[in-house]
């Protein structure tokens, strides 16, 4: 009992945890939160969906859907923030959900406003046993996945030098341009992973809701604001940390809750994330010195 | 004729220029008129109290302060309109007040940051990073700590190595002296000393410590209420000028 709660609560928090990862890329540079960020997951959706009935194999459209999301996050920069950057925080608030209404009302129009069924194939949803655990398999390879991403990830930002560009510029971004780093460059390969990060996790997330519909962005960007926000806005660490905790709220009501409740459970889970920012307001994490955008 | 030869070969020693520059932050004009050169080789330093607009004026040269009016130029290039990472890439670099080294990085990947440009030529990273070792050899013991960690003097060394990284032909060296004790001070002014001759690299000093700056200038510029007020060979001014003036007005 108690290792399948683990493992419940490892599954879901590798999704949030990722989900977030990618929205903190982001907003540790330019320090604006990309609230189209939610869309990638409807991009996903949409793709593997129109991919239905294509001759390719499964994994080929799941790798064509993430593309589309970095290709997206991409195009969120060009469209939503960098007209914008400079002016101030609220017009990028406007523009990036504006960006965000136009995806949804264009899926809206062009395919349904009902939910459509996204392809999966079945051994994703075979059961698992092992030490009494019983689990669909999409939850162990949501874990290994994950955990291939953060290690890849982290290196990543470790050893090369774009990684290090990137960390540095989310410390200080006038002084990483003076040292003579494309402010450009740094900015889309934020989009750019901030992309491939999503569209890795909606991916996994598809594979769990299996249907896409215009308002399915929404629930992984509210996870990954709320993750983020509990782990600190400034942190890598803090929004991978704030993910898993949010999925252990999450799961831990799933357990103790009974069933008539349990609809009510994001009451119960919102009700934790205020106390938990009551206490700590800048989150649990601290974010490299840096100031905040004004 | 014999001026106009002068004139020319004036000219072609001159590294950058700056004309009737005006920089201001939102609705507050913080340089109302800064007219100054810096030729090659030389050490100009800009003296004045706190608030000048001595900093704006370095920032704005870097690309990064929001100019108004006047003109950059640098080895008579028009860089007025230039981007930062541009800037730095013609040979400007800069040693920004506070220091601004990356915290949360180590020493290292400081330095290798500071060589980006450099970055696809590890012959050259390495040679440079080994430089600016010789130059600061407390740097290299402090090789992998983190650079938050260290102590003041020890990050004004680091941002002065990692401006070095891209081997510029200017440094833009903003109060290299701040917060710091004055036996620190001291070890600093050395290393800059050192490194003067060393590279007879070109340098644009910004200081409030008017002394010490004069004591390894060539020329300076004073600078009151963002205006250049006078000018002159540091030799000259050491002895004569009236300092209490230039900071605490008439």
């Amino acid at each position: 009992m108690f290792l399948q709660y683990i493992v419940d609560v490892l599954s879901l928090g590798s999704l949030y945890a990722l989900f977030a990862l990618g929205l903190v890329l982001v907003y540790g540079i330019l320090k604006l939160v990309n609230f189209a960020y939610g869309e990638l997951v409807l991009v996903i959706g949409y793709s593997i969906f129109l991919l239905k009935g294509s001759p390719f194999p499964w994994f080929f459209m799941a790798g064509t859907a993430i593309v589309m999301s970095i290709v997206f996050s991409i195009f969120t920069d060009y469209v939503a923030f960098r007209p914008v950057r400079e002016k101030s925080v609220t017009a990028v608030l406007i523009t990036s959900f504006a960006f965000a209404t136009l995806l949804q009302n264009a899926a809206l129009l062009l395919i349904s406003a009902k939910p459509k069924n996204v392809p999966m194939p079945s051994f994703l949803s075979d059961s698992v046993q092992f030490l009494g655990v019983i689990t669909p398999v999409r939850n162990l390879i949501s874990i290994f996945v994950t955990f291939l991403c953060l290690i890849i990830f982290y290196q990543f930002m470790k050893r090369s030098t774009l990684g290090l560009a990137m960390r540095a510029a989310a410390t200080n971004f006038n002084m990483t341009r003076m040292l003579g780093i494309p402010a450009n460059l740094v900015i889309t390969s934020a989009f750019a992973m901030s992309g491939l990060l999503a569209g890795i996790a909606g991916t996994l997330w598809m594979s769990k809701i299996a249907n896409v519909f215009p308002g399915v962005g929404l629930e992984p960007l509210l996870i990954a604001f709320i993750a983020t926000v509990i782990g600190g806005m400034r942190s890598v660490h803090g929004a991978v940390l704030g993910g898993f905790i949010l999925a252990f709220i999450d799961m831990s009501f799933n357990y103790l809750l009974p069933q008539d409740i349990l609809k009510f459970r994001d009451v119960f889970t919102f009700s934790i994330v205020i106390l938990i920012l009551l206490i700590r307001p800048q989150g649990l994490v601290k974010g490299p010195a840096t100031g905040i955008r004004t | 004729m014999l001026l106009k030869h002068t004139l020319e070969k004036d000219l072609k020693m001159r590294m950058l220029e700056i004309n009737n520059l005006q920089v201001n932050y939102g609705p507050v004009i913080a340089v109302k008129k800064v007219d100054l050169f810096v030729n090659q080789g030389e050490t100009v330093v800009l003296l004045g109290a706190n608030g000048a607009g001595k900093s704006s004026t370095l920032l704005s040269i870097a690309g990064v302060a929001n100019k108004l009016l006047g003109k950059v130029e640098f080895s008579g290039k028009d860089i007025t309109k230039f981007s930062p990472e541009k800037i730095l890439t013609l040979g400007i670099a800069t040693v920004p007040e506070n220091r601004d080294i990356f915290p949360d990085l180590s020493v290292k990947e400081n330095l290798v940051l500071g060589g980006y440009i450099n970055r696809k030529k590890n012959n050259i990273l390495q040679d440079t990073i080994e430089e600016v070792y010789n130059l600061f050899p407390i740097l290299s013991e402090r090789n992998s700590q983190v650079a938050g960690t260290l102590s003041g003097g020890e990050q004004q060394m680091l941002a002065i190595g990692r401006a070095l990284m891209s081997k510029p032909k200017i440094l833009l060296l903003d109060e290299p002296s701040l917060g710091l004790a004055p036996t620190i001070v001291e070890k600093i002014y050395e290393h800059i000393e050192q490194l003067k001759k060393n590279t007879n690299l070109t340098i644009l000093l910004v200081e409030q410590h008017a002394m010490k700056a004069l004591s390894i200038a060539d020329r300076v510029y004073f600078l009151r209420l963002g205006e250049i007020v006078s000018s002159g060979k540091a030799s000259d001014l050491k002895e004569k000028t009236d300092f209490k003036k230039i900071y605490f007005g008439e």
